[in-house]
């Protein structure tokens, strides 16, 4: 089929529809591929700055709330401050999951099939982290010692699946977040509870926090990775 | 150069919004035609016919699909339609003197 554009006697494709548009100058042009590549970045990928910021603010409260009660050692930490806890880690898996389900409706292709397995990576590896903590417990291994386990190992999927996701999109910041967030993983570990809480919170939480910073500079710069998933 | 010379199936406003909408997708990205008809703010009649417009000339792709029972409608700029975008940006930032 000839080039429309390459047949020099081909008719202006104007017809009924495009005399309804208005006419169309170079500036206007110009505006309306912004506009449009604006609204297809902002709406129908994931925004990192809220799946970074929930995560940041549920880190920060929920281990912030640990730590704040376990002045009298970690075995009396009162049952609502673990429940605090555990409502914030599932609001964020909820937030993330719902805002990633959202943007991706109507979407197909690379990046729908890329997130989906991405999405599974976080679940499979939870899934398997927790249960060998849990086996970990079943074996004897002290109450103080599991809650290290426990967490020192969750930090550790974060930081290897943000690695992983900086080297899917190419994005050199969530590479630098998911090296951050390894060494986060071993000091929270080194410390030893309570500062483990408090190694969580303020250094996984406050680098989710700049990952979130980050994201959000990159949104302005009309530069922020083009994900359709979990960030 | 003269606005003759921008390619006259793009230059059109709204195929404009069509093309640049699907060329704003990552690579390898295409929408269903709701969620493309939702981002443009378009009738569905509109946009079919400007659709078919767009893929006479072969810069799109629309794929008629089933997902289980439901007919479902995907729309992908085609490699032709990404280069045809690609000129016609070329030929805009002439015209508007490589201004930004």
């Amino acid at each position: 089929m000839p080039h429309p554009a390459d047949a020099p006697d081909a008719p202006r494709a104007a017809d009924a529809a495009d005399l309804a548009d208005g006419p169309l100058d170079p500036a206007l042009a110009r505006a309306i591929i912004e506009a449009q590549r604006t609204r297809v970045r902002t709406t129908a990928y994931t925004d990192d700055r809220v799946i970074f910021g929930v995560w940041a603010a549920a880190w920060l409260v929920g281990y912030g709330v640990l730590w704040g009660t376990s002045g009298d050692g970690v075995a009396a930490i009162p049952w609502w401050a673990w429940a605090v806890f555990g409502v914030l880690i599932l609001s964020g898996v909820a937030t993330t999951v719902l805002h990633s389900v959202r943007r991706m409706s109507g979407m197909d292709g690379v990046s729908r099939r890329t997130g989906q397995l991405y999405g599974w990576s976080w679940f499979v590896a939870f899934a398997a982290g927790q249960t060998l903590v849990g086996g970990l417990a079943g074996a004897g291994l002290p109450d103080e010692a599991v809650t290290l386990a426990a967490n020192g190992i969750s930090a550790l999927i974060v930081a290897v699946l943000y690695m992983a996701g900086g080297a899917l999109w190419q994005d050199r910041a969530q590479f630098a977040l998911g090296v951050w967030m390894a060494v986060v993983a071993a000091a929270a570990t080194v410390v030893g509870l309570p500062g483990t809480f408090v190694v969580m919170g303020l250094a996984g939480g406050g680098g989710m926090a700049v990952g979130a910073l980050l994201a959000h500079v990159a949104q302005r710069r009309g530069r922020a990775a083009r994900r359709g998933a979990v960030a | 150069m003269t606005d003759a010379d921008l390619d006259p199936v793009i230059h059109a406003q709204s195929r404009l919004r069509v093309v640049a909408t699907l060329a704003a997708l990552a690579p390898g990205d295409r929408l269903a035609f709701p969620r493309l008809q939702q981002l443009l703010e378009m009738t569905a009649g509109n946009l079919s016919t400007h659709l078919r417009k767009l893929e006479e000339a072969e810069y799109v792709t629309v794929e008629k699909t089933f997902e289980g029972r439901t007919p479902a409608t995907y729309v992908e700029l085609s490699p032709e339609g990404r280069a045809a975008f690609a000129r016609y940006t070329r030929a805009l930032t002439d015209l508007l003197g490589g201004a930004r």
